[in-house]
């Protein structure tokens, strides 16, 4: 009785070994060759745009120059505004980087670059003689920045323009300087 | 009792007598385990056949790769950066450390709103044995911390897929931020798939989403855009699967039913 127990002892152990066996083979079977790869990669976006108008007043002449203060490359536009007692503003635009558009703009033909500025545009000014003490003369500003279509070709939105800044300066007649702060 | 004990010690001898012969078996065994060692090594040098391998390759550059060495589960591994050279070439960023190196005023590279940059992705099989190949592309935005932003657009990230060319993409699979793509044919051992990408570019209306404007200090314009500061990530994972038994292996590895046409190429259900 004992010998039998026995016998149907190693029995059941060779029938685990074999199973054990047989589903260590199906495991093995199981595998498919396998791999893969990754990468990752990213840059920060800057979209700060800021620019500055650098003023000198000479003479009778406003020299207005924008500068881009930002990071990035923006197109800028002017406007000049003054009370309709000065009469006509003259302007100078001598490097013929600036052109004047129907909405009373001068634009900027060319990206200004971070750090650079344009080329001067140059409004005389005729102040009557009882103004003569002190005048007003405003110029509006704006910037925007530099998009490019798929040809890489540069243009500027200016329905999504960036800020409105009214830059007043009130100079006493004859004493020039920098406009900027 | 002596008898007895004569009797132990001739069991004994048996018994020694067995073990020298189990022994000796043992070391013969041993000995011809050595040999089949040895034969094991050429069975090992014909398996080297089938070493899987992949490699994503970036603008005809390698950037990451996981391929098989043949044994003890080594694996050739690297994994790389993607776009590092999106703003400069290799030379221009050389020029610019170098001036930078002598204190001279350096201008940064700047990334362009809306232009289309070359970022053409593709396959290589770089193993031994054929396979078919997926692709997984992910798109997001990181604030500054490297958090994933999920409240902003990755559709403002744009890459330009290519699919007439064998490469289809699993819409299903595909949300927003992840495209699922799969190449439809058998890639050789060496062979290199056609484009699944060839360019990327930011959505200039990135730059219409501003939260503040204001800012109108003396004569400085200053204004915050949403986007300002994030960082755009583009993630890429090529999965590999053997050839042989596809549908089974596809189904096991990605979990995906696909049919095996006549020609070679796959179709998904």
């Amino acid at each position: 009785m004992r010998q039998k127990g026995k016998k149907i002892g190693s029995v059941l152990l060779a029938v685990l070994a074999l199973v054990l066996v047989m589903n260590f083979s199906v495991g093995e079977s199981m595998a498919y060759f396998t791999t893969y790869a990754t990468a990752r990669g990213g840059y920060w976006l800057t979209l700060e745009s800021s620019s500055k108008i650098r003023e000198r007043m000479v003479e009778w002449d406003k020299h207005i120059q924008v500068e881009n203060t930002g990071e990035t490359s923006s197109f800028v536009r002017v406007k000049i505004f003054a009370g309709s007692a000065f009469g006509l503003l003259n302007t100078d635009n001598a490097s013929g980087k600036w052109q004047m558009e129907d909405d009373g703009y001068w634009y900027y033909k060319d990206p200004v670059a971070p750090g650079t500025m344009t080329e001067e545009l140059v409004i005389s000014i005729k102040v009557p003689e009882e103004h003569a003490a002190s005048f007003n003369v405003t110029v509006i500003q704006e910037s925007t920045p530099v998009l490019y279509d798929e040809n890489g070709v540069a243009y500027a939105d200016w329905t999504m323009e960036a800020d409105v800044t009214t830059n007043t300066q009130d100079i006493p007649v004859g004493e020039g300087g920098q406009g900027d702060e | 009792m002596n008898k007895k004990s004569k009797f132990r010690s001739q069991m004994t001898t048996g018994i020694l007598l067995v073990a020298a012969v189990l022994l000796l078996m043992g070391s013969v065994a041993g000995g011809s385990q050595a040999a089949l060692t040895y034969f094991s090594e050429t069975y090992k040098a014909r398996i080297l056949i089938y070493d899987i391998g992949v490699t994503l390759v970036e603008n005809e550059k390698d950037i990451s790769w996981r391929d098989y060495t043949g044994a003890d589960d080594k694996w050739d591994e690297h994994t790389g950066v993607l776009l590092e050279y999106m703003l400069e070439t290799e030379e221009e960023r050389e020029a610019r450390a170098a001036a930078r190196a002598k204190d001279e005023k350096v201008t940064e590279p700047e990334l362009i709103l809306g232009k289309a940059y070359k970022e053409e992705l593709t396959v290589r099989n770089s193993g031994n044995i054929d396979q078919y190949v997926r692709v997984m592309v992910y798109r997001y935005w990181n604030d500054e911390e490297g958090n994933k932003l999920t409240d902003v657009s990755p559709s403002l990230i744009k890459l330009n897929f290519l699919t007439d060319n064998g490469w289809i993409i699993d819409e299903e699979a595909s949300t927003q931020e992840r495209t699922v793509l799969y190449y439809t044919k058998m890639l050789k051992v060496g062979e290199t798939a056609p484009l699944f990408t060839d360019t990327i570019s930011i959505d200039p209306s990135v730059a219409k989403k501003v939260t503040q404007i204001t800012s109108v200090d003396g004569n400085v314009i200053t204004t915050t855009y949403d986007y300002d500061g994030l960082e755009f990530v583009l993630e890429a994972e090529v999965d590999a699967v053997q050839t042989h038994n596809v549908k089974d292996a596809i189904k096991s590895a990605w979990g995906v039913d696909v049919k095996l046409e006549k020609d070679g190429t796959l179709s998904y259900k």
